[in-house]
């Protein structure tokens, strides 16, 4: 599972355990017939509002830069051009160096395609998607050598599942 | 309230709901169907009939059914707190029934018969690169098709804007734009400048007149897109396929809204009514609805966070989007604190309909929970068109709109029929099975998005292969637990359960 995945695997999954203890609790208090101060309650809801804008703004403030826009490629990184089309990829070149930054450029002549890369192993690796009459870029470093599998992650037609492309990473 | 206005929103209750239950039953086969050809349990579809079905199902559940069920119920939320349907709201009504069922016929015909299978978002120009799979004329016959659900849809809402600034709004001022104003909640934070005189505007109305507004808004663009696209089915015109992206979610985000704002509307009439107690709200409950009136129509990009083209402004939008989706939350999150302390040491009054509302509140919270990771964009760019979405938006639609919707109509039908209900320990049952069953089969998703299963595939890749076989008997468990309430609905309408306790007696 891709790192991010294992992350958002975690937090919610914490979330949920939370929530559902607090329903639980919820579920148990009732029937016990005790009077609540409901206007004290309700006042405090400005209190709730608070710490929710806290906590978004806190999640807004340590995500925000982690966007997938903008990057530019450096000197000297190699440019892979990534034809998609109903229902195949051209990839060009399809032999990319390990360790020096790629900068795909993604375009189509038909409909939206996505493009989704995997590892041999289908671990995901990142994606993006690509739009008729516009150029995408995306740039990465690979790492690891070995082949990626290129899937099409936005529905395309009736041979979408099968459309699947591939690159080599070499040391 | 007149007797005439209540027998009217009785009617109009009973048709929406009689009609969107036939959708259920029909949509949710389709869904029970491409979901075993996914786990190639007795066989698989082929491609293109496989798409068609998904993009009949997407509709036909998404709008035929959640939407069309909760614009239905909120009629009886009107009555039951004294908001009558005048002429022209009556007639909007009406044509809003008419329009849907006719505009969801002509989808399944599109799909099911004629094959089109270009996914329920129908993504532009897709419809027109069939691949062979169907012609122009079907996509012009199914833009039409869904032009009659946005009108449908149009109409509901003028039908409720001009409801909810009627003469039951007791507002002060005589002034239209005032008296809406004051029907979305702006009195509980500018008293003087909103008046009501005596009573103060009762929560269930704040919502329905958000949507009501806030689908106009956003309906209109993708009609625009609709007859476009009607007209290219016949003559050589294109539009942007990235703005036509963007209408599309336009619309496709608010939309979301159009099930989840009236079911609001419904926690906050039942949720007090089982708990034998007001609604715990304080005046930022009000502040939530002012944030979400405007908030909604402005998050259409997160749908889109990974379409980033060179040259354009697009990814600026995104980015503008994640604290404008995350701004969007807190009515969401003030609305649970406000129904969760209604019900907290209340002597809440325990039944298949209360239940079913109880669980779509844990459902509520945690598709919401998911829905954060889907609004943050670090996190979208791994969970983006995987199976993580289609678990996260069934949590939602089905185990929290669709867990109102059962308890709504459970709770409501003994009213509306002046029978009780046929039976509640099928009720029960069927409350039960759908909370566990749906709750498994969307936690399966959700985990095999995180693997990064690909959504939108009749095939899968063979490594997701053992959860999407280990759903399938779930999904049966959950298309079974609804045959007891189609029984349930048919039998109470039918006046069995009248009879049954006549004979008792």
């Amino acid at each position: 599972m891709n790192s991010t995945a294992i992350l958002i695997a975690f937090a919610y999954g914490a979330a949920t355990v939370v929530s559902v203890v607090v329903f639980l609790l919820l579920w148990r208090s009732t029937g016990a017939r005790r009077p609540v101060d409901a206007a004290r309650l309700a006042r405090r809801e400005k209190g709730w509002l608070f710490v929710l804008v806290g906590g978004l703004a806190a999640l807004l403030l340590a995500t925000i830069f982690f966007t997938p826009y903008g990057e530019s490629a450096p000197p000297g990184a190699q440019v892979v051009n990534v034809d998609a089309r109903q229902f195949a990829f051209a990839i060009e070149p399809a032999e990319i160096k390990a360790g020096v930054p790629v900068e795909f450029r993604l375009t189509t002549p038909d409909v939206n395609h996505g493009f989704g890369v995997y590892t041999e192993d289908d671990e995901f690796v990142l994606q993006a998607q690509i739009v008729p009459d516009y150029v995408t870029d995306v740039v990465h470093t690979f790492d690891e050598p070995g082949v990626y599998k290129v899937v099409c992650l936005e529905f395309c037609g009736v041979d979408h599942h099968g459309m699947i492309g591939r690159f080599e990473v070499v040391p | 309230m007149s007797p005439g206005g209540r027998e009217l929103a009785r009617r109009l209750t009973l048709q929406y709901t009689v009609a969107s239950t036939a959708i259920l039953a029909a949509s949710g086969l389709l869904g029970v169907l491409i979901r075993l050809s996914q786990a190639d349990a007795g066989g698989r579809l082929d491609d293109n009939t496989w798409y068609a079905l998904m993009t009949a199902h997407g509709l036909g559940s998404f709008v035929g059914w959640g939407a069309f069920a909760v614009m239905g119920l909120s009629w009886w939320v009107l009555a039951s707190i004294g908001f009558e349907l005048r002429p022209f709201g009556a007639w909007m009504a009406k044509a809003a029934l008419w329009l849907m069922v006719a505009g969801v016929a002509g989808v399944v015909v599109t799909t099911v018969f004629l094959g089109f299978g270009g996914s329920w978002v129908f993504l532009y120009p897709l419809p027109f690169y069939s691949a062979g799979q169907w012609g122009d004329g079907t996509t012009a016959l199914f833009a039409f098709s869904v032009l009659l659900v946005g009108l449908a849809i149009v109409t509901w809402c003028l039908a409720i804007v001009h409801t909810v600034v009627g003469p039951a709004l007791h507002a002060v001022s005589r002034n239209p734009f005032n008296r809406f104003f004051t029907a979305i909640g702006f009195g509980y934070l500018w008293p003087k400048r909103f008046a009501t005189n005596p009573e103060a505007v009762p929560y269930p109305l704040i919502p329905l007149g958000v949507i009501g507004i806030d689908m106009i808004i956003a309906t209109l663009p993708l009609a625009g897109l609709l007859v476009f696209m009607i007209f290219q089915s016949f003559v050589d015109i294109s539009v942007s396929p990235l703005l036509a992206k963007n209408i599309l979610w336009w619309f496709g985000h608010p939309v979301v809204y159009l099930l989840l704002f009236p079911a609001v509307a419904i926690y906050y009439l039942l949720i007090p009514r089982y708990a034998k107690r007001p609604l715990v709200a304080g005046n930022v409950v009000a502040l939530a609805w002012v944030i979400a009136v405007i908030a909604n129509v402005l998050v259409w990009a997160h749908h889109i966070y990974l379409d980033f083209p060179s040259g354009t402004a697009q990814a600026a939008i995104n980015v503008a989007m994640q604290p404008m989706t995350f701004a969007l939350t807190i009515p969401s999150a003030l609305s649970l604190y406000s129904l969760g302390f209604t019900i907290y040491r209340s002597d809440f009054e325990w039944n298949a309909a209360s239940t079913a509302l109880f669980l779509g509140l844990v459902s509520w919270l945690l598709a919401g929970l998911s829905g954060v990771v889907n609004a943050t964009i670090a996190f979208d760019a791994v969970v983006h068109n995987s199976l993580w979405i289609v678990g996260h938006f069934h949590h939602m639609a089905l185990l929290n709109i669709g867990l109102v919707i059962f308890g709504a109509t459970y709770a409501f039908l003994p009213e509306l029929t002046g029978r009780p209900l046929w039976s509640e320990a099928a009720a029960r049952w069927h409350i039960w099975l759908t909370f566990f069953a749906g709750t498994f089969m969307s936690a399966l998703w959700i985990w095999q998005g995180l693997e990064g299963a690909p959504r939108r595939f009749s095939v899968l890749p063979d490594a997701y292969d053992d959860l999407a076989v280990a759903a399938a008997p779930v999904v049966i468990v959950l298309a079974l637990a609804q045959l007891l309430y189609f029984v349930n609905v048919v039998q109470t309408l039918r006046g069995a359960g009248a009879r049954e306790a006549e004979a008792t007696a």
